[in-house]
């Protein structure tokens, strides 16, 4: 016990760097993940003209797609195809775009939530008072839409952070990837594999406490 | 242009059946762990009802280990540490057993919530009646709970589904493990994940296909 505990020990700055890097891969997604699924939504949200129609088609089906497949499928088809049109673009950034882009998927939909739960009545005054189509969105219904949706969107963080593990894949090292390496490199493997998950459990167990606070507040 | 098509055809032709194998293997292991997962989970859930303090406690506390952690992590910890613990099982059966739980964490807490939404009215009415605790339970409070979850349980499912594909990182041949051997035969892993990522599409589909139906059947009943 005490042994696998100074085996652990002796490495933690190395997983002191997998964490930052655990860390910053979780934060760059889930902020251009926020941008995608605002986009997505607002996209989704135009009115009932032809285009409008073919976009929230095409918006419905990749929405699917996000949904309907491993994330650990569309990180590997995402470096690749990254790579087939030309971007040689480093594991990190790749797993980045992977992890945003399918969060972003889930962004949309929980937005989607959030956007029906606003009273139509709101959308129609501002349409009266003749405010512009980019005034109504960020001034009306995205300032509400975040503050209904806010314990979804950090129990998404959550989820992000839980599949960063699998960046690993495009060895990109971040927590999970540096305590394979150690195992590879001591041979031992349970005692890295329990540190770094007590490691990713007081994250998202803090965080889902967050989530908790975010739902009382919204109810008082 | 022609020529990529060509290429196309004769990836796939090659492709689709050693994904098909995998298809399989994903089906059945996802079979299986879901049925551990309800087995588990409605245990879970049960304790997490029930008015002793440890249980609830217990019940709690596994919840919390299996949700909170990733589950790549689990799948790393159970394939080293069973064998540690003297359970020695193949990597499939390994799956099996680590995607179940993991699922069973969030079985749990939508059955937990589904029970707790039901109006407490319709447990005393049963309670005033003489029913007993798991008459009560099966009787009155389970059925109307399970018409109302069975849109999250579809979405656990699917994701059960989906996070059956990291057990490849244990060897265990399931489509994203037969996916990159189908790589490693045609040199073109574009079009080859793409073929993956449609059939688990596919499979997801026909999950949430169904799931609509009988929500749509039940609907018609309940009326």
């Amino acid at each position: 016990m005490s042994e696998s505990i100074r085996i652990v020990m002796q490495y933690y700055p190395l997983f002191l760097k997998g964490l930052g890097y655990t860390l910053l891969v979780s934060v760059e997604a889930i902020i251009i993940a926020l941008c995608i699924g605002t986009l997505l939504t607002v996209l989704r949200m135009g009115g009932t003209s032809l285009p409008n129609r073919i976009i929230r088609k095409i918006v419905a089906v990749y929405i699917s797609f996000v949904r309907g497949t491993p994330i650990l499928v569309q990180i590997y088809l995402i470096f690749q195809a990254l790579s087939v049109i030309g971007l040689n673009l480093s594991a990190f950034v790749s797993g980045v775009i992977a992890l945003s882009l399918n969060s972003g998927g889930f962004m949309a939909e929980i937005m989607r939530g959030g956007f029906s739960a606003i009273p139509k009545g709101q959308i129609e005054a501002a349409e009266a008072i003749g405010m512009s189509k980019a005034k109504l969105w960020t001034r009306i219904i995205l300032p509400q839409v975040f503050q209904i949706v806010a314990p979804q969107l950090t129990s998404e963080f959550i989820n992000v952070i839980k599949v960063s593990p699998m960046l690993s894949v495009l060895a990109v090292v971040e927590l999970t990837r540096t305590a394979e390496r150690l195992v590879k490199m001591t041979g031992t493997a349970i005692p890295f594999y329990i540190a770094i998950a007590i490691i990713y459990f007081i994250i998202c167990a803090l965080l889902e406490e967050l989530v908790k606070l975010q739902e009382r507040k919204r109810i008082v | 242009m022609n020529q990529f098509m060509q290429e196309c055809i004769h990836v796939t032709r090659i492709t689709i059946p050693l994904l098909l194998q995998g298809v399989f293997v994903t089906i059945e292991i996802s079979v299986l762990a879901i049925a551990l997962a309800m087995v588990l989970g409605g245990v879970a859930g049960y304790f997490r009802i029930s008015e002793n303090r440890v249980l609830r406690g217990i019940a709690g506390i596994y919840i919390k280990i299996f949700r909170c952690t990733p589950f790549m992590v689990e799948v790393y910890l159970a394939y080293y540490g069973l064998p540690m613990l003297g359970i020695d099982v193949s990597a499939f059966w390994t799956g099996v057993l680590i995607l179940g739980c993991y699922t069973s964490a969030y079985v749990a807490v939508i059955l937990e919530s589904g029970i707790r939404a039901l109006s407490k009215g319709q447990s005393e009415a049963a309670y005033a009646m003489g029913m007993s605790k798991t008459k009560t339970l099966m009787r009155i409070l389970l059925p109307q709970t399970i018409s109302v979850i069975i849109p999250s349980l579809t979405g656990q499912f699917i994701q059960t589904v989906k996070d059956s594909s990291i057990l490849s990182i244990i060897t265990v041949a399931e489509l994203t493990m037969m996916t990159k051997e189908a790589i490693g035969i045609t040199f073109s892993p574009l079009i080859v994940y793409m073929c993956a990522g449609l059939f688990y599409w596919a499979i997801n589909l026909v999950i949430e296909f169904t799931s609509k139906k009988i929500e749509k059947k039940n609907r018609r009943i309940s009326v």
